[in-house]
């Protein structure tokens, strides 16, 4: 009884959340508006008793959005807090989008013949997941381990393909900038 | 006695203070820093935790200003004192819980906010255009030289632009680091604060009463052998030499590392008088330059490794140096 | 070994926690005071709870427009996960909870504080609480991966992520014996998380106190208890998993467990004598020294299973 009434409020509230993440007006409420959607997610998955799946979710969104949060407000120039700014961008066009997304989403839900349980309900949930993992989803773990790592690597050393301190520093192609203090800016080989 | 009373009687007991100090006030400065580390009191990092707001020496104008914003920003219960040179230091420490206890709401102006900067935009090093904040730096910061105001224009955590300013330089201004012994509680009085930005709040304390000790006229030798002992460790500590090793190096006076071993060396030798160093005009003027490019906790570091006394600028403060 | 909890468990938990959290901030007041030439008299290491009282009785004040909602989240939020972190810690044999997944679930709660501390530098609207977020982060990108190696470590002896099985594989030998890297990592781990010591650039004099600079009142109570709690469930948490839980002579195994715990927690207050790192230095020795050496770790630790059998 209980995991039905946890069930539907973890389910509305990360609804709630997700809707609020348009409704509200500064980049930082967003971000952790949507993190707070997924960690109601997680709170389902715990319900459902996938309890790895669910820790896994809480750890892994929690370090995404974090990281994701200081991107965010790294390119923004104003990532409100200071002033209050709007979260949604092409209207009609994101409208139209979200809803066919949402459309399809839920008659793939609705429409899918589901399997039947045909095995009983798994006494360790996180084993199945390992041998599964481990045994026919190997493949494509494989892949896409290694799709990540490559894409690391790259990433890594495009940003360090020299250092961000000292001299390092100086913007590289000094334009004229209508910045106050741009004729007091150095240029790289100056020291 | 009721509950709330019994909390603020313990509450106020140890108060923490947020001081102002001019340049040249280092007598009253050092009095307080020695009170407040035998009684168990602390310097508070900001406004936000300080019960008291202690303006030390004569503060101009500007400095008024600066500690003006500050008291407004003080939680309440708050009490605001001035102190003029050493001698009262104590008595007017003492009686600073007694005042908090008794202290009660006035009419004062309530919470008044510097509005903080819009941050601008600026080419960066990939030549793409990013934002800029500018922040002032000092003059009240942590272990930070008084009437020192650096203002820096930061792109992420990287200094773009670095601007000085002076406060508090009047014509009455004089250096305190003077004679002998003094020289070499200076040394002392450095290292305590490089140390105390880098972090090593123990090894920092641990300079500070040698320092008062040895302005109290203590042996010279038994001061020697300790910062002896003291230099060691610190020459050999891999994690202090991570953190300052290469830092700012400049001709003839090391990097941070070399430059707070020879301050220790100095006063473990026990003769300081041979080195003046550069005066502080000159490292004032290459500061910007030192800064650019560095990580903010660089800064703070290589303004803490430079020593600069603001009171040696011997002409009165004409709205300060600035470079860039 | 872990029976099903009783409810008084969940009373219990913050009492022990808290208690451990009051007296690393005691023990740390105490180095203080004797670090300043001041003699360890009882007065010192009642010094937390007057500092409490002061925070109490002053006015919470909040920034120009700060972020009050989100600064209250992050502040309040770090209590609450250092609670959540240590409901599979078992006290003797009892935990609040000793769930399947209990390693994974301490993992999952201590990195909410990557939002959380970085929601308070934010929430601040100053310039050096900002600065003191994103040095957390910064730092946790170099200690998360190593630490999260070093949670493996123990699960792959043991083959279960069950705490309770962790402390039953060690009846023999203590893990922080065989795999002493996974333990010392998992411990630079922990002052990570509670940034603090040599980890503690967010939180430093250099920037005003970083994320604390514009903490006053009851807000700063809640914040400082938070770091404290967490550096205590982290300490908590090693017990179990390196240090053979409650599993000792004579006394009873809930006074073993408090007592590594206490243990564990006084060395990790007394790294507060060196000196910080910083960031940079961090992320370079994280990834290129920790991070292979853990996974060294981890990988002994998987043929001694093997071979096992």
């Amino acid at each position: 009884m209980w995991e039905v009434i946890a069930f539907w409020v973890l389910a509305v509230l990360a609804v709630a959340s997700g809707i609020a993440v348009f409704r509200v007006d500064s980049m930082a409420r967003a971000t952790f508006l949507l993190l707070a959607s997924f960690l109601f997610v997680a709170g389902e998955m715990l319900v459902l008793e996938l309890h790895y799946l669910g820790a896994l979710t809480v750890l892994m969104m929690t370090a995404e959005m974090a990281i994701m949060a200081v991107f965010m407000i790294m390119f923004m120039m104003n990532p409100a807090g200071l002033e209050p700014m709007e979260m949604v961008h092409n209207k009609r066009g994101a409208l139209v989008i979200s809803v066919a997304v949402f459309v399809a989403l839920t008659a793939a839900a609705l429409v899918v013949p589901w399997p039947e349980r045909a095995a009983p309900h798994p006494s360790d949930a996180t084993h199945q997941l390992g041998e599964a993992i481990m045994r026919d989803k190997m493949l494509v773990m494989m892949v896409v381990g290694v799709g990540l790592f490559a894409t690391m690597v790259a990433a890594t050393l495009l940003a360090t393909a020299r250092g961000r301190y000292g001299e390092h520093a100086a913007p590289s192609r000094p334009e004229p900038s209508p910045h106050a203090h741009a004729h007091h800016h150095h240029a790289g080989g100056d020291r | 006695m009721d509950l709330i009373s019994a909390l603020r009687r313990a509450a106020f007991t140890r108060p923490n203070l947020l001081l102002v100090v001019a340049p040249g006030a280092t007598g009253p400065r050092l009095a307080m820093e020695r009170f407040t580390r035998e009684h168990g009191w602390s310097l508070a990092d900001t406004a936000a935790d300080a019960d008291a707001l202690v303006e030390i020496g004569e503060l101009d104008e500007p400095l008024t200003a600066v500690a003006e914003v500050l008291w407004r920003q003080l939680p309440r219960p708050a009490v605001r004192l001035s102190l003029g040179d050493e001698v009262g230091v104590g008595e007017a420490l003492a009686r600073l819980p007694e005042r908090l206890r008794s202290w009660r709401p006035t009419d004062e102006p309530s919470e008044e906010w510097p509005e903080p900067p819009m941050a601008d935009r600026a080419p960066d090093r990939d030549g793409l255009r990013l934002d800029v904040l500018r922040v002032p730096l000092g003059p009240v910061l942590p272990y930070w030289p008084a009437g020192l105001r650096l203002v820096v224009d930061m792109q992420g955590d990287v200094v773009q632009f670095a601007e000085v300013e002076l406060l508090g330089v009047t014509g009455r201004t004089r250096p305190y680091w003077t004679g002998e012994t003094r020289s070499a509680a200076r040394r002392l009085d450095a290292a305590a604060r490089l140390l105390g930005v880098a972090g090593w709040t123990a090894m920092s304390t641990r300079c500070q009463i040698l320092r008062d000790r040895l302005l109290a006229g203590g042996t010279g030798t038994f001061v020697a052998t300790e910062v002896d002992r003291l230099a060691r460790r610190v020459r050999r500590s891999p994690l202090l030499g991570a953190m300052l090793r290469g830092l700012a190096p400049l001709p003839g006076l090391g990097d941070a590392h070399e430059r707070l071993s020879n301050w220790l060396a100095e006063v473990a030798r026990a003769s300081t008088a041979d080195e003046a160093g550069p005066p502080v005009a000159e490292l004032l003027n290459v500061l910007p330059d030192v800064v650019f490019g560095a990580e903010l906790s660089v800064v703070r570091l290589i303004v803490a490794s430079l020593d600069l006394d603001i009171a040696e600028i011997t002409e009165p403060s004409h709205g300060g140096i600035s470079h860039g | 070994m872990a029976e099903p909890a009783p409810m008084w468990t969940v009373l219990v938990l913050p009492i022990v926690l808290g208690g451990l959290a009051l007296f690393a901030a005691s023990l740390n007041g105490v180095l203080t005071a004797v670090a300043s030439g001041r003699r360890a008299t009882l007065a010192e290491w009642a010094e937390p709870l007057r500092a409490s009282a002061r925070l109490l009785v002053r006015q919470r004040r909040t920034t120009f427009r700060a972020d009050v909602v989100l600064r209250r989240v992050g502040i309040a939020g770090i209590v609450v996960a250092a609670l959540l972190a240590s409901v599979p810690t078992p006290l003797g044999g009892v935990a609040v909870a000793d769930l399947p997944v209990g390693v994974v679930w301490f993992n999952a709660m201590e990195i909410l504080l990557w939002a959380l501390v970085w929601l308070t530098g934010w929430g601040g609207n100053s310039a050096f609480s900002l600065v003191g977020g994103y040095r957390f982060l910064a730092q946790a990108l170099a200690y998360e991966l190593p630490l999260m190696f070093a949670l493996t470590a123990p699960p792959l002896a043991a083959d279960s992520l069950r705490v309770g099985a962790i402390v039953q594989a060690q009846q023999d030998v203590w893990f922080a014996l065989w795999m002493p890297l996974a333990f010392l990592v998992y411990l630079i781990g922990i002052v990570g998380v509670a940034f603090w010591g040599p980890l503690s650039p967010p939180a430093a004099a250099d920037v005003a106190g970083g994320v604390t600079a514009e903490l006053s009142g009851a807000d700063r109570l809640v914040f400082l208890a938070g770091r404290y709690l967490m550096l205590a469930a982290g300490a908590a948490f090693a017990v179990p998993l390196f240090l053979g839980g409650g599993q000792g002579p004579l006394l009873p195994a809930w006074l073993w467990s408090l007592l590594k715990m206490a243990a564990v927690l006084a060395v990790l207050v007394w790294l507060r004598r060196f000196s910080l790192v910083r960031a940079e230095r961090l992320m370079s020795w994280g990834w290129l020294v920790l991070l292979p050496v853990v996974l060294l770790q981890v990988l002994v630790v998987g043929v001694v299973v093997l071979l096992r059998g």
